[in-house]
């Protein structure tokens, strides 16, 4: 069975991801981002970053190996929250924290794609950040927005990175258990 | 997969692999801590020494009642340490330093319960989201010490049994179900380990907890049957400072719209980081009641405004030292929280009976989900 490793920053919610993934069905394990490459890709077969407290890229040296995973990682990753930027800053877009969003945030999607299938044109997403992509990475497609944010989601599907500014592990985002789904049916 | 049928039997299996001379577990009545007692009961039988501490913050006759609900299940022993409580607790103002001292308090006490029964394990109802926020330094949940590096062992004497510690909320109480715990304790809405005195928010004085037990009793009453996942009352002093730049991000939305903020603080959770900001208090004509719950995004995006409370009983009220506010939310697990709808009519018969109260200079509704804020103020 496949493995999804969540890259555990400390954030409040990403015990609750390996928690959604395993009411799915799914196999995860958390993973602390000092574990070397090599290794992560020897007994991992997806990836997902998630949240933590942590500015980028000031705190960059605080997230040890996680900005070589995404980078190198073989197999499909998802970024979430602060993975999500992460993944924007590593490939090359831009990032802004003049942008902040807490709560319940009307998320409105303007390119399927793979891990927003099977969600309405408009949701609902809970939302925690201060930083936030203002601009995505060549190769990467918006996928959806929010009135205060352009990329809400991202996507660059020939090399398997995915990325949600939102957080679908939380309860309260409408249809978030369908994207966690969506990513990982990409590990099977 | 977590289900009730396989966790127990797992769970006590693991309990019956231990060496255990004597346990004792601090129930409250909670569903987490009252769910742990009984499946370890299930494993050590008599071995299990069930208390309840009466701590002088709870609600009104609230140890009485939990005892008795659970007469069949569990044979409660009710322990006073409402002096050691109040004489540890009184004078403070921090939302940390209160809940700091009340865990050491806490724990001084259970330490010397275990030794003098001679036992040494403790059984206590930490579950997922309690760790979880205290590791992430959310903020400090009274029963969180091995995660947090504290040796139990060498500081107080008994060894930590968590049977529930990765579990979330649902779960627990999907779990207390199915191990015939009353329907009242399961669908109880949970409370703060330190109890009221994290609700009589800033000073912690004799005269404010009683505010505070007064108005939890109305609005639990009030807001009683709504599918609420939690609804309580807050007090706090009424000083308040207003503030231009605030007002001006609220005035399109209704008519002579002003926004002060209190002299207290409250505890918010902002992209992953506990923030312990200012307190809003929106009053004045809104266009529309629903605009209520818009008003959030635009006082705590970008400041320290952690909590935004809209003023219920505008001018209404007179004399008196202490805003109380109606907290209500409603969610699942308890890691994100929303604001229910409610309607203004109710809030308002709410406000009417709270203002019947001397002490209370008026009453506020607080608008702010989980994050940006938390679900209680400290």
């Amino acid at each position: 069975m496949a493995i999804i490793g969540v890259v555990n920053f400390g954030g409040q919610y990403n015990h609750l991801i390996k928690r959604r993934l395993e009411d799915m069905g799914f196999t995860a394990r958390l993973i602390n981002s000092i574990e070397p490459l090599n290794v992560i890709t020897r007994e991992l077969d997806c990836l997902i970053i998630s949240g933590g407290s942590w500015n980028i890229p000031g705190d960059l040296p605080r997230l040890g190996n996680a900005p070589r995973y995404v980078l190198e990682f073989p197999g499909p990753v998802l970024g979430i929250c602060l993975g999500h930027q992460l993944m924007a800053y590593e490939y090359g877009g831009v990032l802004t924290s003049s942008r902040p969003e807490f709560g319940g945030v009307r998320v409105t999607i303007d390119d399927e794609d793979t891990i927003l299938r099977n969600v309405d044109k408009e949701f609902t997403a809970w939302e925690s950040h201060n930083v936030s992509v203002e601009r995505e990475p060549a190769g990467f497609t918006v996928l959806a927005h929010s009135g205060t944010v352009r990329v809400q989601a991202m996507a660059n599907e020939r090399i398997r990175r995915y990325g949600v500014q939102f957080h679908p592990e939380v309860k309260h985002t409408q249809f978030g258990d369908v994207i966690l789904r969506n990513f990982a049916e990409l590990c099977r | 997969m977590f289900t009730p049928e396989e966790f127990t039997k797992a769970i006590i299996n693991e309990i019956k692999g231990l060496e255990i001379r004597c346990a004792v577990a601090a129930v409250s009545g909670g569903v987490d801590s009252t769910t742990s007692a009984v499946i370890t009961r299930l494993a050590i039988n008599d071995k299990l020494i069930p208390v309840l501490f009466d701590t002088g913050f709870m609600r009104i006759n609230e140890p009485v009642e939990v005892i008795e609900s659970l007469r069949g299940l569990l044979p409660i022993r009710l322990i006073d340490v409402r002096e050691e409580f109040y004489r540890a607790m009184m004078g403070l103002s921090d939302a940390e330093e209160k809940r700091v001292r009340f865990r050491d308090t806490f724990y001084s006490a259970l330490s010397k319960l275990v030794r003098d029964n001679g036992c040494d394990w403790l059984v206590q109802g930490t579950i997922a989201p309690d760790w979880i926020e205290t590791v992430g330094g959310i903020k400090t949940q009274h029963n969180v010490l091995a995660q947090i590096g504290i040796e139990t062992d060498r500081v107080y004497g008994f060894k930590l049994l968590e049977p529930l510690r990765e579990l979330y909320k649902d779960q627990v109480r999907a779990l207390a179900r199915f191990l015939g715990v009353p329907v009242n304790i399961v669908d109880r809405q949970p409370f703060p380990g330190p109890g009221l005195s994290i609700r009589a928010v800033g000073l912690l004085t004799m005269e404010k907890l009683n505010v505070v037990k007064w108005s939890t009793k109305i609005v639990e009453d009030g807001l009683a049957n709504l599918g609420l996942s939690q609804w309580f009352a807050a007090a706090w002093e009424d000083e308040r400072v207003y503030d231009e730049e605030l007002s001006r991000r609220v005035k399109d939305l209704g008519r002579g719209l002003t926004v002060e903020t209190f002299k207290v603080k409250g505890t918010g959770v902002k992209g992953d980081s506990r923030e312990y900001g200012r307190i809003a208090v929106v009053s004045g004509e809104l266009d529309r009641w629903g605009v209520v719950f818009n008003l959030y995004p635009r006082l705590t995006y970008g400041t320290d405004i952690t909590h935004v409370i809209y003023e219920v009983s505008n001018g209404g009220v007179k004399g008196g030292k202490f805003f109380v506010t109606i907290r209500a939310v409603t969610t699942s697990d308890y890691m994100t929280a929303d604001v229910p709808k409610l309607g203004r009519d109710i809030l308002i018969k709410v406000a009417e009976e709270l203002a019947k109260n001397d002490s209370v200079s008026s009453i506020g509704f607080d608008v702010t989900p989980k994050p940006p804020a938390t679900i209680e103020f400290e």
